[in-house]
């Protein structure tokens, strides 16, 4: 790797320890990846679940970071302020709140923005289209690469972290242009409708499964696809699969024509999906409407404003039934103005518990005794719960009022 | 008799070890308790087998972004391998031993994965690895 003045006196220890190591981590990685320079990122996201003393080693001398970073949630249901009301053992969340609060300390000293969620770019870290950033979180990854064409490699936590406190990271992968072009195109079958948000899953989950390490491009959506419904169809892709940029031809940024997505190539593959592959999809987790569910997960990626709108509405003058949890993963933002729209009330005097944690990862939390059946509108939730927790409950998939019917009657508060 | 293999070093190092050889893809998140450094895949002919201070083998990485953190827990508990070799180095596997400082080894000229059997005792030395 070729460095820097900078570069070479943060390797050489000028800037303090934290820095030496963490350049130096960069260096030789991008000397393993063959990269030849570093660039300058604009933004980073990183995991706050890092070992106490590795973000000491780590940070050692620094006091403020170069970049503007914020904080994913913490994978695992756990919240510092939520887990009793969610049925997590005292035990874990004892043992949680000790590294907790250690990291929160250095968290805040050093300015990473305590966003808890995988969607920073809804709150304080919006990249734009070319940027070169360094973000965790499979979903935040594919979504900058994808929606925005802000240019993010799958890097690990270590690496991510290293790239946020340096400012830069080793130009390599999906960095340079050659690696971002769509060789996969994907079509639809004539007549093909995409109808809420389980279809929307189904499609994303599918392409995953299809493809391996490659960028691919869908066509034939239109134009008025909303954030919510793009995140729904690009988000689980990364998590069936390896894609790299999820491409939708005439909708993100680097694909405004078929020709810019291919880089002017001719596709080496094309895959047409039919309704029949939606609905062998969806039964991967399939919905039994005889089967009761005990858990709701919802917000996975984390809830955004439109939905909580949409799921207040839905929930208005309903109450969970006896036994049943709603689980609501929203980040604090998020949960700030939907509070100040009246939704978080409703929520959650019909019994919902709204928490900045992971809903995929719950299994670490572990799950509460007597969860037997989960429902999710989310493939990426259903996908990770499944492999997490080895078979000791059951997953079921379909769209967020089918889920809430399940689990709830009509009447008002649960406490009433 | 002992022979030597070459292989490209991600990772320089000089370490020697005893083998344990997987036939599957790995991660440090799930595959490996990084409490006991134990092998934690139900069926797996190394399931319970002991990772401490062992040449990890395989034939690359299977995912899962915050296996840096593990493996990092597990060795500060004095319990992980000494290296790892690969038939190809996934990125992440890479970071992986970067953040714990051990060497990496993978493109050798054959499958090390075949070439090399659980039990076997190894000395690497930078690019070059021999089976005593």
């Amino acid at each position: 790797m070729k460095l820097t003045a900078y570069e070479q006196d943060m390797a050489n220890g000028k800037y303090g320890p934290g820095l030496q190591k963490a350049i130096n981590l960069l260096i030789r990685y991008g000397d393993a990846c063959g990269a030849e320079e570093f660039v300058e990122i604009t933004s980073g996201h990183v995991m706050p679940k890092e070992p106490p003393e590795l973000l000491e080693q780590f940070t050692e001398g620094i006091d403020k970071l170069p970049v503007t970073t914020t904080l994913h949630p913490l994978m695992s249901a756990f919240s510092p302020e939520k887990w009793e009301a969610m049925g997590i053992s005292k035990e874990y969340a004892e043992q949680e709140m000790k590294d907790y609060s250690k990291r929160e300390e250095l968290h805040t000293k050093l300015g990473f923005l305590k966003t808890y969620s995988c969607l920073p770019m809804t709150m304080g870290n919006l990249p734009r289209s070319g940027d070169y950033i360094s973000w965790i979180g499979s979903c935040a990854q594919i979504l900058a690469n994808s929606m925005f064409g802000a240019r993010t490699n799958k890097d690990g936590t270590v690496v991510s972290l290293c790239s946020a406190l340096t400012g830069r990271t080793p130009k390599t992968g999906l960095l340079l242009d050659k690696n971002r072009y769509a060789t996969v195109l994907v079509k639809m079958e004539e007549g093909l409708k995409l109808e809420g948000d389980s279809d929307y899953g189904a499609m994303g989950y599918y392409i995953g499964t299809q493809v391996a390490n490659k960028s691919i491009a869908v066509e034939g959506l239109n134009r008025s696809i909303t954030f919510d419904q793009l995140k729904y169809l690009i988000a689980p892709a990364a998590a069936s699969g390896s894609i790299h940029v999820f491409h939708v031809i005439g909708i993100t940024p680097e694909a405004a024509t078929k020709e810019a997505a291919f880089g002017g190539k001719e596709p080496e593959k094309t895959i047409i999906v039919t309704r029949n592959n939606l609905e062998e999809t969806k039964a991967i987790f399939p919905f039994d409407k005889n089967k009761e569910a005990d858990l709701v997960l919802l917000g996975c990626p984390h809830i955004t404003i439109q939905e909580a709108g949409n799921i207040a509405a839905i929930l208005k003058g309903k109450h969970l039934r006896t036994g049943k949890r709603l689980w609501l993963g929203m980040a604090k933002p998020t949960y700030e103005l939907a509070h100040t729209m009246g939704y978080t009330d409703i929520i959650e005097s019909a019994g919902g518990v709204v928490s900045d944690t992971c809903m995929a990862t719950i299994p670490d939390s572990p799950i509460p005794v007597g969860t037997k059946v989960v429902m999710t509108n989310s493939f990426k939730c259903a996908h990770y719960v499944r492999a997490l927790q080895k078979d000791r409950v059951e997953i079921m998939i379909n769209n967020i009022s089918e889920c809430i019917a399940k689990i709830t009657e009509d009447g008002g508060n649960r406490n009433e | 008799m002992s022979e030597a293999l070459k292989g490209k070093a991600l990772n320089p190092g000089k370490t020697k070890g005893e083998a344990v050889v997987f036939q599957t893809p790995f991660s440090f998140i799930g595959d490996m308790s990084p409490v006991t450094g134990e092998v934690t895949m139900v069926g797996n002919p190394n399931f319970g087998k002991s990772l401490k201070d062992k040449v990890l083998v395989f034939q690359t990485g299977r995912g899962g972004t915050i296996a840096p953190f593990i493996l990092y827990q597990a060795v500060k508990n004095k319990v992980g391998p000494c290296a790892i070799l690969c038939d190809h180095a996934d990125m992440l596997t890479l970071e992986c031993a970067l953040t714990v400082d051990i060497p990496i080894l993978d493109d050798f000229n054959g499958k090390i994965t075949e070439l090399i059997k659980t039990g076997d005792m190894l000395e690497i030395d930078k690019d070059t690895i021999k089976i005593a």
